[in-house]
Order: structure tokens, then C-alpha cells, then sequence
């Protein structure tokens, strides 16, 4: 997804060098580091992200710091740890990132303790730790000598996001509507590393000052993930193009289509199928009925004149429908299993059979 | 009176399974029992019987005589209720490979009170193959106490490895007239209804059971069979559709929702939830804990059996288009739907044998859908468009 979404992106290069520039930027305007870092939390996005902003910072006091990142779970972990603390021919300052302290083996857990009773003049110290009780002990000894503590917990979806979008926006000294920033987040979804780079993108972009949701609109629609419903409408208006768009850029963007699209097509049939049913009904009786919000009605009486020439081709998307879930479930026969593309290509051929016009 | 008049036309199953238990007699004594072995696999078309021949072959290995009907034994191994007859219904859709690994330690226990620990594995078709994978070795050679007994609907609906490892007892569909004779036997039917309902179940016994104590199951069924009729244009046959998962849902939830009460009835009971004090706690979560995963489970078995109903609606559908093409072909055989004539020879006027066949393929299709895991209403609603209109794939080609 990630690599799709880029690709349609224009200019990406330069989303690349923004991002970079910003974290420069971030990095200059920090406070000095502390001795030790503690990025603590689950969104990697978000441990990345203090990783290497301690690092620029630390970066900013010496340029000659190397970095040495070692898995706390490592089996060499303590030794690779005590060679980084020790000092070096050059002198040169060492940056040490032991990552998941939660899961350290007790020799590296030994080595960060005499790290913290007897801190290496050049040697400079950052912990992640996933967040939860495991290796807490550790967690607390670190805190306790001063380590300086970074809160990289995952964000809640919705309000939480959103607050943390704002300030994102802000930190680029931009800023957007409120309006923009919901329809950003709907358009892309809980993934704080797209959103983040979809606002530097648009940040770089946009040349006005308040973002707004036009621009978004113009950047992110049809990116956004497609819902089923969407294809089905598109499906049952017999607008076939709008439909295979929308077919295919669900595809790209989740491995998961298969079942909710045919799912939506499904309750969109019956729903066109039973308004046709009750022509001379009021629109109320028809909602009632099938069980739909009566200000429906009138689309889905529309998209049944759309097909009244043509009903022999909705009894057949019935049946259409019936083997693409077959397909999309892995297969009607005993001991098949179709393969992914195979899936997707049933969706295909549904979609296409059923919006196109009749030939000929 | 003896455990195997459960059974109905199963002579030759009951002669050898009669001659098993006798060489099961002779084999606690140390003596050579050729008759008996440690696997059996029990296959028959759904409602002969399988598992019930599973059941009184079990309840005949741990009664010290050999089947007699009448002890303790025999009246509690059928129920669920012999410390040496385990009896494992897969309830959900399949059986896992994590319930396959206790069950193996499960029949690794010594038997209590008899000569024989029996584990039952109904619907055995239901096993993934990673759970069939964990069970192999131990069918083949369990421990000397054990007696594998699985059942399913044919050898092919088990994995060969299972097959190869079991002897096989295959019950044949029971008569027309067997089934009738059960029915007036047993349950005091009139002769008339007997005889439908033999007729209308093909031999299914639980089924013809169902159709001839429960008007409501006869008038379900009259209700179904009328649907060819009613399929008048695309509306209607999306009404249909709707109409009989309903009643399938209508009957699948009264056979679950007894079971779910007393399911919860015992878990509240097991934790003293309605006692005089209200639980709380530690105890709450763990019971509300238990609950969740017990509401999980009801709900998969919920699935299973609607699908299960719609199934058998599907299958007295196959039979009204089977007696029609008996008409359509003039073959001197008995209608299953004598009582609906008319209606057939109807059916049968308006369309050709190619028109009935088409629509049998379509009706066995829509079964392997729904059986496969498509969702019900979706492959009724195909099922009744292609029943209307059999010729209708040709169009959208």
C-alpha cells in the first residue's frame, strides 16, 4: 500500500527531502539530549521518530558520534554493549540504542545497570521499550538515573489521532482546517507513518497557507480505502468504469476485499431487486421493507430503471454473485483453494459481467 | 429387547457388529477375537444412522452382557452419560487441531467400570486435516484399552490415512417401508402419515421422525415444495429466498436455543450466579470469561446449523425436481411427493427433462456453495434465479 500510494503520489523525491529537512529542523530546535533516553511505547512510527530526533540532537553536540543499535534479546547483546561503552582510539562519541529492554536477556540487563552506575564520559545511551510490566524493574532503574523519558505510545484512534495530526501540521508551521484534517484521516486510515508523510507531502505541495479540504480532495480522492458499498453502488448505477476504478484501488489498497465487497453487492442487489418489486409503493412502505433509510429509495428506484431492459442481466448477477463468494472464500469444490489472484480475478469479472452495457 | 433395536434395516451391520463384541467378549479373556478391532469408521447417508450404530456398539462393549438394552450401561452410554463412552460431537464448523490434542491424551485413560474406553468422533468429516494429522498415530495403535469409533457421511469425506487405519461399517439407507414400520413401531404414528413421512425423508429417520410427530415440519416442508410455483419473476425469487432461510433459521433455533439455555443455565450453575449472594470479583471475570467463550461457540454451532437446515430444504427441493423428471422420463418408479401429483405433472407439462436437469445441477451446486462456506441467503437467492430461468449462466456468458 505504502508503495502504491507513493508511486501515485507526484514528486516523491521531494517528500523525501522534506522529511529529512524537518527532522533537522525538529532536532536543532531540542532541548540538549540527556544522558539517557527512554522511548517508551508501541507505534513504531512514534520510537522511530525519538530515536532519531535524540540522535540528530546528540548529532548537533558532536558531529564525529557513531551509532551502534543492538536488540536487547541478543544473545552477544551485553558484549556488543560494554564494547560500545568502552572508549575508542578516536575518542569519538558512541550513540547506544538497545531496542525492546522489555525482552533483555539478564547479561545485557547486568550491562545497561553498570551503564547506569557508571556512565561512560562519551557514550550516550537510548532505550525503547514496548510499553507493560516486563522489564519494568530495568525501566524504572533507568528513570531513575535521570533518563529522560519519551512518550511513544500508540495513539487511540480517532480524537487522540486527529489532536496528534494538528500538532503535526503545526510543527511545519502550517496549518489546516479541522475539516481537513478529519477527511485526511478518513482518507488514509489509522497509519501514522502515511498520514505523517501525506502532511509533509502536502505541506511541501500546498503553496496557500491554511490547507483545506479541497486540498485534500484533490490529493487523496479514490486513495482513501474504498469501501464495498462504494464498488456496489458504482455496480448497480451500471457506471462500469467508476466501478473497476473503484474495484481496483480497493485491491491495492487491502488485502482483505474479497468477502465485504461481495457482501455489499449482495445487500445492494436485494435492495435494488425489492424496489423494483413495489413500483407503485410510497417511498416510506418501500424503506420500511427492505429495511433501508427512506431517502434511498429514490436512488435505488433509479438504478432499477437503469436495468428494466435489461433484467435477464441482473438474474444473472445473482448468480454471478453466488460463485464469486465461492471464489473469494477459497473455492466451492472439496479440496480446492484458489490463489489470491484468482480470487480477485472472480471480483473482477463480476464487477465488469454485471455494470457493462449489453453488447451489441 | 436388545441396544441395537435403535437401529432401522441395518441387519448386516448389527450381525457384524453383534460378531465384534462377542470377539470383544473373547479378547478380555486373552483369547484370539478376529471379529473386533481398535478403529471403525462408520459411514451411511446422513439419518441412517451412523452415529446412533456408533453409540449402541459402544454401549455394547462396556455392558458385561454384551449389549443387552436394559442395564445401566446401556441406557447411560447412549446419553452421554458411561464414565467409558466419550462421545465428541464437533459443534462448530470444524474441529480443531487444538481440541484433536486433548482428545488424544483424553483417549490415553484407562476405562473405569468396563473392559473398554470408547471414544465416539461424530461428523469425523469435520476434522481439519492438522487435527486428522494429531489423531493418526493414535488410531492406529491406541493404547490396548481404546476403541476408536468415528463416524461420516462416505470413506470419501475422511482423509485416506484415516481410512487405511480403520475398519469400515457401512450402513445402507433404510426402506421406505423400514422407516414406516420404525414410525408406527415407535412412536405410535398413524399408518397414513407413517408412510408419508418415510417417503418424504428418503430414508432420513431423524427427518422422517420430525415430519411425522411436528405439523409444523410437515407444513414447513409443504411450504418449500410450493416455491417452484411462486418463482414468477426476479422480485419474487429474492422473496423466496428470504423466505426459506427464515423458516431454516426458525428451525435451526429451535434445535439450538434449548441447547444455549441449558448451556448457560449450567455454567451460571457451575458458578453460583442467582444464588442468594451475587458473585463478584475474581469469580465474575471468570465466569464472564467463560460465558464469552460459551456465546462464541453457541454462535458458530448456530451457524452450522442453519446451514444444515437449509441443506435439508435444498434437499426435499432435489426430490420435488426428481419426481418431476420421473414424469418427464415416464419411469415406473414411486414418487417421494406422491401427494403433490398434480403439481407436479404441472411442473412437468411446462418444462423438458434438459430444463430439470439443469436445474438439479443447480440445486446439487448451490449445496456444495452453501456447504463450502457461501453465505446462505447468497446462494439461495442464485439457487431460485437459476431455478426460475435454468438456462440463465448461458446469459451472462
Amino acid at each position: 500500500m505504502l508503495a502504491g500510494a507513493l508511486a501515485w503520489w507526484p514528486e516523491v523525491p521531494n517528500l523525501v527531502k522534506v522529511v529529512l529537512a524537518c527532522c533537522s529542523i525538529m532536532a536543532s530546535s531540542l532541548p540538549a539530549p540527556s544522558r539517557i533516553t527512554i522511548a517508551a511505547g508501541n507505534e513504531p512510527m512514534l520510537v522511530d521518530r525519538a530515536v532519531s530526533e535524540t540522535c540528530a540532537a546528540i548529532g548537533a553536540l558532536d558531529a564525529s558520534t557513531q551509532r551502534v543499535t543492538i536488540p536487547a534479546n541478543s544473545d552477544d547483546g551485553a558484549a556488543l554493549i560494554r564494547d560500545a561503552m568502552s572508549p575508542n582510539l578516536f575518542g569519538d562519541a558512541t550513540v547506544l540504542i538497545v531496542t525492546g529492554v522489555d525482552a533483555a536477556s539478564d547479561d545485557v540487563d547486568t550491562a545497561l545497570r553498570g551503564f547506569i552506575a557508571e556512565p561512560a564520559e562519551h557514550a550516550w545511551l537510548i532505550v525503547t521499550h514496548p510499553g507493560g510490566v516486563k522489564g519494568k524493574n530495568l525501566l524504572d532503574a533507568l528513570r531513575a538515573a535521570g533518563g529522560a523519558e519519551i512518550d511513544c505510545k500508540a495513539l487511540k484512534k480517532g480524537k487522540a489521532t486527529i489532536e496528534f495530526l494538528t500538532r503535526e501540521v503545526r510543527s511545519h508551521n502550517r496549518s489546516m482546517t479541522a475539516d481537513a484534517v478529519t477527511a485526511l484521516y478518513d482518507a488514509i486510515g489509522h497509519d501514522l507513518r502515511l498520514l505523517v508523510g501525506a502532511i509533509s507531502q502536502l505541506c511541501s505541495d500546498v503553496d496557500h497557507d491554511l490547507i483545506t479540504i479541497d486540498d485534500i480532495n484533490s490529493y487523496f480522492t479514490g486513495v482513501a480505502e474504498v469501501a464495498g458499498y462504494t464498488i456496489a453502488d458504482s455496480v448497480w448505477d451500471r457506471r462500469s468504469v467508476d466501478a473497476m476504478r473503484s474495484l481496483r484501488w480497493a485491491m491495492a489498497a487491502s488485502d482483505n476485499v474479497g468477502v465485504p465487497t461481495v457482501l455489499a453487492m449482495a445487500s445492494g442487489l436485494r435492495a435494488v431487486v425489492g424496489a423494483g418489486g413495489m413500483p407503485t409503493a410510497s417511498d416510506l412502505d418501500v424503506a420500511k421493507a427492505i429495511g433501508v433509510p427512506p431517502w434511498k429509495v429514490k436512488n435505488l428506484r433509479q438504478q432499477w430503471a437503469r436495468w428494466s431492459g435489461d433484467q435477464r442481466r441482473l438474474a444473472a448477477a445473482a448468480v454471478a454473485l453466488a460463485d464469486a463468494d465461492g471464489a473469494v472464500k477459497g473455492g466451492v469444490r472439496i479440496g480446492s483453494s484458489l490463489a489470491a489472484e484468482q480470487k480477485l480475478l472472480a471480483l473482477e469479472k463480476l464487477v465488469l459481467l454485471t455494470s457493462a452495457r449489453r453488447a451489441g | 429387547m436388545s441396544i441395537w433395536d435403535a437401529l432401522v434395516g441395518q441387519d448386516e451391520v448389527v450381525a457384524q457388529l453383534e460378531r465384534a463384541v462377542a470377539s470383544a467378549e473373547l479378547l478380555t479373556r486373552g483369547e484370539p477375537g478376529p471379529a473386533m478391532t481398535h478403529a471403525w469408521l462408520f459411514t451411511g447417508p446422513p439419518g441412517s444412522g451412523r452415529s446412533t450404530a456408533a453409540t449402541c456398539f459402544g454401549a455394547a462393549l462396556v455392558c458385561l452382557e454384551g449389549g443387552c438394552g436394559v442395564c445401566q450401561a446401556c441406557r447411560n452410554a447412549p446419553l452421554g452419560g458411561h464414565l467409558d463412552v466419550d462421545v465428541i460431537r464437533p459443534d462448530g464448523l470444524s474441529y480443531s487441531v487444538d481440541e484433536a490434542r486433548d482428545l488424544v491424551k483424553q483417549a490415553a485413560m484407562s476405562p473405569a467400570s468396563s473392559h473398554w474406553h470408547v471414544v465416539i468422533v461424530e461428523d469425523a468429516d469435520r476434522l481439519t486435516d492438522q487435527a486428522v494429522n494429531v489423531l493418526l498415530k493414535s488410531i492406529e495403535e491406541p493404547p490396548p484399552h481404546t476403541i476408536w469409533l468415528l463416524c461420516a457421511p462416505s470413506v470419501e469425506d475422511v482423509p485416506p490415512t484415516i481410512v487405511s487405519r480403520t475398519r469400515h461399517v457401512a450402513l445402507r439407507t433404510p426402506s421406505t417401508a423400514e422407516v414406516a414400520k420404525a414410525l408406527t413401531d415407535r412412536y405410535a404414528v398413524d399408518g397414513a402419515i407413517a408412510a408419508f413421512a418415510a417417503r418424504a425423508s428418503q430414508g432420513h429417520i431423524g427427518r422422517a421422525r420430525a415430519l411425522a410427530t411436528d405439523e409444523h415440519a410437515r407444513l414447513r416442508r409443504a411450504e418449500v415444495l410450493r416455491v417452484p410455483l411462486e418463482l414468477r419473476d426476479l422480485n419474487s425469487c429474492f422473496v423466496c429466498a428470504a423466505n426459506i432461510l427464515d423458516a431454516a433459521s426458525a428451525d435451526a433455533d429451535a434445535i439450538t436455543a434449548p441447547l444455549n439455555q441449558a448451556e448457560i443455565e449450567d455454567l451460571d450453575a457451575s458458578y453460583g450466579v442467582g444464588g442468594s449472594a451475587a458473585i463478584k470479583g475474581q469469580l465474575k471475570r471468570s465466569r464472564d470469561a467463560a460465558l464469552k467463550d460459551l456465546t462464541k461457540r453457541q454462535k458458530t454451532r448456530s451457524t452450522r446449523t442453519v446451514r444444515d437446515q437449509v441443506d435439508r430444504v435444498l434437499l426435499d427441493l432435489l426430490g420435488l425436481y426428481r419426481d418431476v423428471l420421473v414424469i418427464q422420463l415416464d419411469a415406473v418408479v414411486p414418487l417421494i411427493n406422491e401427494e403433490m401429483r398434480p403439481q407436479i405433472q404441472q411442473l412437468a407439462a411446462n418444462s423438458t427433462a434438459n430444463d430439470t436437469g439443469r436445474r438439479l445441477g443447480a440445486i446439487d451446486y448451490a449445496r456444495a456453495q452453501i456447504q463450502s462456506g457461501v453465505t446462505p441467503l447468497i446462494g439461495l437467492e442464485s439457487l431460485m434465479v437459476e431455478i426460475k430461468d435454468p438456462w440463465i449462466r448461458s446469459a451472462s456468458a
